[in-house]
């Protein structure tokens, strides 16, 4: 466990604005005919992590893709940490930004898949280099001594020489959340982490993405496994139909037990 | 009778014309290949593109070249065009080296033959990409550039190599055909020969031998390559040189990958 320099809950309990790391406003999204997000609103403020619950279907993946503008969106806005990731200017006629000027604004973002993701023709310390070497531009020496630390943090320490294919489930989800963390993000993105893992291999990335919490790292989390709501959470949204239906702050002194709402969801599908 | 003595003596000591003519063989499907290789990407982008015009004139491109006999095509080019006074191939130097208007028209339609395989080879390769993949690299902030460069490629050419060895093994032969329009490569060559001697037998075994030598000193570069794109695969630890080769030539038997 690595102390963090200011305590999440004190964190929690700033309100000044340049402490918004991600600000939604009345997005919207649909593919073709589909209407996928109808009017997200969302703030997240530095050291916060939130998780996003909901029935299949309701656009938390949809949702979280925009905010790296891996999805553009059709109307509203994202800001993340004061600028937008994917148009030039907001507003009426949103302009969208050239693809290497995105590029550059996702380096703040990290991101892991349900799938892992992990690039297969590299080895485990490549994949967790080629970002900081190729994206910051870090020497060759020093985008592997980056990795090779995040590796050992994240317990792959034995493992660098390894390529994807003949690791574990469990370690391919822990050398992904490596590869993003390498960039040094401001914010990270999971999308169910842990669903395609058994239970053991849950807890392996379930108690990195703690420590990550308890370092202050800002994240937000779509899953439904109940360890990281009890475990990481600071915030529990619930999403259904494309909409935010209801908001669950301050977790910890909250009744999950409680028979309405998010707690009879979460007890519900859990 | 087989003269053994004349064919031993013809297969192992190369004489001058006959070391050229290896050389022109293997240039012409190299330099034709590179050509290819070169409008194949482009034909693939073609394929692939948004654009409405790119995908048409990219599959008319393939459509003809690969339906055009590549006999039909280095005619056309070397008499047909000139004829038509649209362009004449010109003799030209590289040094000592002269580059025959033959053997000009010869790679300029082996490579348009290529182009088209080529175009279709490297488009599966391009599709074999998984989405994730891509993803993966673009939410780690890498430019489109650089996922071209640093992940979609190193990883169709998994995909691509196979059927390009098979296609390039296809066009260690298909240079024969330039002896039509009078390129003195081996087939034409030999030809020559026997046109003197009349020894057709032992001349045309020898030249299948040498062929056979080619396309199988292709075969084993083209497994070490392939072994090389599969290193991640390698989980129960590397193979040696001659497994390797052995396994891409007569393939593996099941008692080798220790399958039950
Ligand atoms: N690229 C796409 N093209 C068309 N429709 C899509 C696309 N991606 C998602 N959808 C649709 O948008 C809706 C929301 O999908 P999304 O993946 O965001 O849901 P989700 O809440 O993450 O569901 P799950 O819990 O199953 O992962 C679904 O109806 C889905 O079919
Ligand atoms: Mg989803």
């Amino acid at each position: 466990m690595i102390a963090s320099a200011t305590p999440v809950e004190d964190i929690q309990h700033m309100t000044s604005s340049d402490l918004i790391v991600v600000e939604a406003t009345g997005v919207h999204k649909w593919f073709g005919p589909l209407h996928v997000l109808k009017g997200i609103d969302l703030s997240v403020s530095r050291g916060e992590v939130v998780c996003i619950v909901g029935p299949s279907g309701s656009g938390k993946s949809t949702f979280l893709r925009t905010i790296n503008h891996l999805e553009p969106i059709n109307r509203g806005s994202i800001l993340v940490n004061g600028h937008s990731v994917g148009y030039a200017s907001i507003g009426e006629k949103p302009i969208p930004k050239r693809e290497a000027r995105i590029a550059h604004s996702r380096r703040d973002i990290g991101m892991v898949f349900q799938q892992f993701n992990l690039f297969w023709h590299m080895t485990l310390l490549d994949n967790v280099s080629v970002g900081p070497q190729t994206v910051l531009g870090l020497s060759k020496n020093d985008a592997r001594d980056r990795a090779a630390a995040l590796l050992n943090k994240v317990g792959l320490g034995d493992k660098m020489e390894a390529y994807p294919q003949s690791l574990s489930g469990g370690q391919q989800q822990r050398g992904a959340i490596a590869r993003a963390l390498a960039m040094e993000p401001k914010l990270m993105l999971f999308d169910e982490p842990t669903s395609a893992l058994d239970p053991d291999m849950s807890r392996e990335v379930v108690s990195v993405v703690e420590k990550l919490a308890k370092d202050g790292m800002t994240m937000i989390i779509v899953s439904h496994e109940m360890s990281f709501v009890r475990r990481a959470a600071t915030r529990i949204v619930m999403m259904n139909g494309g909409i935010v239906t209801e908001e669950l702050r301050d977790i910890r002194a909250a009744d999950l037990s409680n028979t309405n709402g998010i707690g009879a969801y979460l007890n519900a599908t859990l | 009778m087989f003269d053994w003595k004349f064919f031993l003596l013809h297969i192992f000591k190369l004489s001058p014309a006959y070391g050229a003519a290896l050389l022109t063989t293997i240039g012409l499907a190299i330099v034709g290949q590179v050509l290819g290789i070169i409008i194949g990407g482009f034909v693939s982008m073609g394929r692939l593109s948004r654009s409405r015009t790119f995908r048409w004139t990219a599959a008319i491109y393939t459509w003809f070249f690969r339906g055009v006999p590549e006999l039909v095509l280095m005619v056309i080019l070397f008499t047909g065009v000139a004829a038509a006074g649209l362009l004449r191939f010109d003799d030209f130097a590289i040094g000592s080296f002269t580059v025959s208007a033959s053997l000009q028209a010869a790679i300029v339609a082996i490579g348009l033959r290529e182009g088209a395989y080529m175009g279709e080879i490297i488009r599966n390769g391009l599709q074999s990409v998984s989405k994730g993949q891509v993803e993966a690299a673009r939410a780690l902030g890498m430019s489109p550039m650089r996922v071209m460069w640093k992940i979609i490629i190193p990883q169709a050419m998994r995909v691509i190599v196979p059927p390009f060895g098979n296609d390039f093994n296809v066009m260690l032969k298909v240079t024969s055909l330039a002896s039509v329009i009078g390129v003195p490569e081996l087939f034409l060559t030999t030809q020559t020969f026997s046109a003197q001697n009349f020894r057709v037998f032992e001349l045309f075994i020898g030249l299948a031998i040498n062929y056979l030598l080619l396309t199988t000193a292709w075969s084993v570069i083209q497994s070490l390559i392939e072994a090389r794109l599969r290193r991640h695969e390698s989980i129960a630890g590397r193979r040696t040189f001659l497994r390797t080769v052995q396994a891409h030539l007569i393939g593996t038997s099941a008692t080798d990958t220790g399958s039950a």
